[in-house]
């Protein structure tokens, strides 16, 4: 469950700092971000990716866990930027995995 | 050379790029392929079914059936089944050099140590090969690759340098745009989103292959004989030249239940090399299977073969130099954190893959626009890395997608059978190489047209074997993917899922292709009524 909990938190981090941008928040939405707006989504964003190194670390151990954790962020990165290219809106929705990885890991 | 600093690393960057280009994709498809070798193997080999669980009687039996069929060999060595491969594989030195020619290896069943008559196959090692070595032998080979893995960590730096908006393209990726511009997207996406795997796979490669790549350090200190280093620093098992006197052997079952304890917990034993069997002097090595840490140390205990005293034990554990060799080699390898690091490498190398292919396709696409895309002959050069680029990227699918095919159409009893699947995939990769040549001869006055038409078919071919190699599968074992997936053996079901996967991408790429207006508009127009009647 951790390895879906740091996947969907990588994935969420950079489709925040994805959306903070100017260019991408147009394909969601037709106009730009406030500077506010653009500043929250930046700060989410790089917790995210904290967080989702950090939840790596606790998934794989201190050894393997960064290493494994620079794939994952790879691996959320990639696969945002190809579904934000043909489907923008499928490609933020999918955000939402994150706090339902979050929610299920904390149950379990 | 050009006048500014990012003039002359573009330079730099797209020259070193077209010529290593070349290897490296080979070498990364070869690479990523690797990482499923046992599973390839497996595939491969479908008689391998029949195979029961590990038992002290198929220790015995392994030992008796060295003993019956090859008594004077100077080393038995053979690896025992784990959670991916299913058999005991013995593997006897019959000539004096190492590889496939030289060595005869038997597959048995690890329940009884007899043999289970499975195709002559290398399977996934094929892969391996290739990626290190590309076939063409241990030292232009492995220096060629070696080139390309310092050109790659080049090509790298120059390419940061070179990538006039990092952070502001990050995630641009506009697959509806021009060609030259959503290859160059494609380039820059798959190169900067994965850039920590490509930087420590290119460094971590090099590292592997130190005393091959930088050999004076090792041949300064060791003039004399380079070989002690291995013993000294590596612990490599160097065993001595057989004694005169005979002896018999000790019973493995004993010194492997030890060996067990004091190794397995940390995953088992995976190979037991057994030297000088039947004399005075023989010994025996046990080997820790790979997996459970991120260094790669292969610990070991040797015992006295006669005797069966503990003679030595290998156990890494301490930060010295060898220790942190051990860890770039186990970065590279990826043996430890099981399928989900495997997997992740698995996408990080098609991300390389795809890198290098854009990267190529760049090469030719910018030269194109640059002179202006009907030019009636466009220079010699840059057609002949046009077909190359359509031979070394659509051109590999093909071959290695062949192989596979291969392994299942060629008689069960041919002679020197895993050579010859060998000569098949070269024999394809050369047919795609023609056709691309062809393609490029034919291709005057239409260029453009022709140009993607090369492309087209041999991405069309590779969906087609692709799409094929399920059905195949089907066909010619009593396993299909559909029973695969309902006992869950997903080592099976996933080269055959991997192939459709690959087959959905092929066509997507053709079709892709296919639609970029490749006849002018006009004639379009009058095409388009002809159709509707």
């Amino acid at each position: 469950m951790l390895m879906f909990l740091s996947l969907s938190l990588s994935y969420a981090g950079f489709a925040a700092l994805a959306f903070s941008m100017q260019r991408h928040h147009r394909q969601l939405r037709s106009r730009a971000p406030t500077r506010g707006q653009a500043l929250g989504l930046k700060m989410a964003g790089w917790s995210a990716l904290a967080a989702s190194f950090v939840v790596s670390i606790l998934a794989w151990g201190s050894v393997i866990g960064p290493v494994a954790g620079f794939g994952v962020l790879s691996g959320g990165a990639l696969g945002f930027t190809l579904l934000l290219a043909f489907r923008p809106r499928v490609a933020a929705a999918l955000t939402l995995a994150a706090p339902l990885c979050l929610a299920l890991s904390l149950l379990s | 050379m050009k006048n500014s600093f990012t003039q002359s690393m573009a330079w730099l960057h797209t020259w070193t790029g077209l010529f290593f280009g070349w290897v490296l994709f080979v070498v990364f498809i070869g690479g990523t392929l690797s990482l499923f070798d046992k599973e390839i193997t497996r595939w491969m080999q479908p008689e391998l079914a029949a195979a029961g669980p590990l038992t002290d009687e198929g220790l015995e039996g392994t030992i008796a059936f060295l003993t019956r069929t090859a008594p004077d060999a100077p080393v038995w060595q053979f690896s025992l089944p784990g959670p991916r491969d299913p058999a005991i594989r013995t593997t006897i030195r019959t000539g004096k050099g190492r590889g496939a020619g030289n060595e005869t290896t038997t597959t048995l069943d690890p329940s009884t140590g007899q043999e289970i008559r499975s195709r002559e196959t290398i399977g996934g090692n094929f892969f391996f090969t290739l990626h290190y070595s590309l076939y063409a032998g241990n030292v232009i080979g492995i220096w060629l690759v070696g080139a390309a893995g310092m050109a790659m960590l080049t090509m790298l730096v120059t390419g940061i340098i070179t990538h006039r908006r990092f952070f502001k393209d990050f995630f641009t990726f506009r697959p509806g745009a021009s060609a030259q511009r959503m290859w160059l997207d494609a380039h820059n996406v798959t190169g900067v989103l994965v850039l920590p795997f490509y930087f420590m796979i290119a460094f971590t490669g090099l590292a592997v292959f130190y005393a091959t790549l930088m050999p004076s350090g090792l041949y300064a200190l060791y003039a004399k004989n380079p070989g002690a280093y291995f013993t000294e620093v590596l612990h490599f098992n160097r065993p001595p030249p057989p004694a005169k006197e005979k002896a018999p052997l000790t019973s493995l079952v004993p010194l492997f239940h030890q060996a067990e304890r004091e190794l397995g917990e940390d995953g088992g034993i995976w190979f037991i090399q057994i030297a000088n069997p039947g004399h005075a002097n023989a010994q025996i090595g046990l080997v820790q299977r790979d997996g459970v840490r991120l260094a790669l140390t292969r610990d070991h205990l040797v015992f006295d073969g006669v005797t069966g005293a503990l003679k030595d034990r290998a156990i890494s554990g301490k930060l010295d130099v060898p220790f942190i060799s051990t860890v770039l080699s186990g970065l590279h390898f990826a043996q430890f954190g099981g399928y989900t690091v495997r997997w992740l490498y698995f996408m990080c190398g098609l991300s390389g893959s795809a890198m290098i292919a854009t990267g190529l396709v760049l090469f030719t696409v910018k030269r194109r626009k640059k002179q202006g895309a009907d030019t009636e002959a466009a220079p010699f050069f840059f057609r002949l890395a046009e077909a190359i680029n359509i031979a070394i990227v659509a051109g590999l699918m093909n071959a290695s997608l062949g192989y596979f095919w291969a392994n299942r159409l060629l008689p069960l009893d041919l002679a020197a059978r895993s050579g010859q699947e060998i000569k098949c995939f070269f024999f394809i990769w050369l047919l795609c190489l023609f056709h691309a040549l062809l393609r490029a001869c034919i291709a005057r006055r239409d260029h453009e047209r022709s140009r993607t038409r090369g492309w087209i078919e041999q991405y069309a071919s590779a969906a087609f074997l692709a799409l094929g190699l399920p059905v195949l599968n089907a066909l010619t074992t009593h396993d299909n993917l559909a029973v695969t997936l309902g006992r869950g053996d997903y080592g099976l079901a996933g080269v055959d899922l991997a192939a459709l996967a690959g087959a959905a991408i092929f066509i997507g790429i053709a079709r892709h292709l296919g639609r970029r207006p490749a006849v002018p508009p006009q004639h379009r127009g009058k095409a388009s009524p002809a159709l509707a009647e």
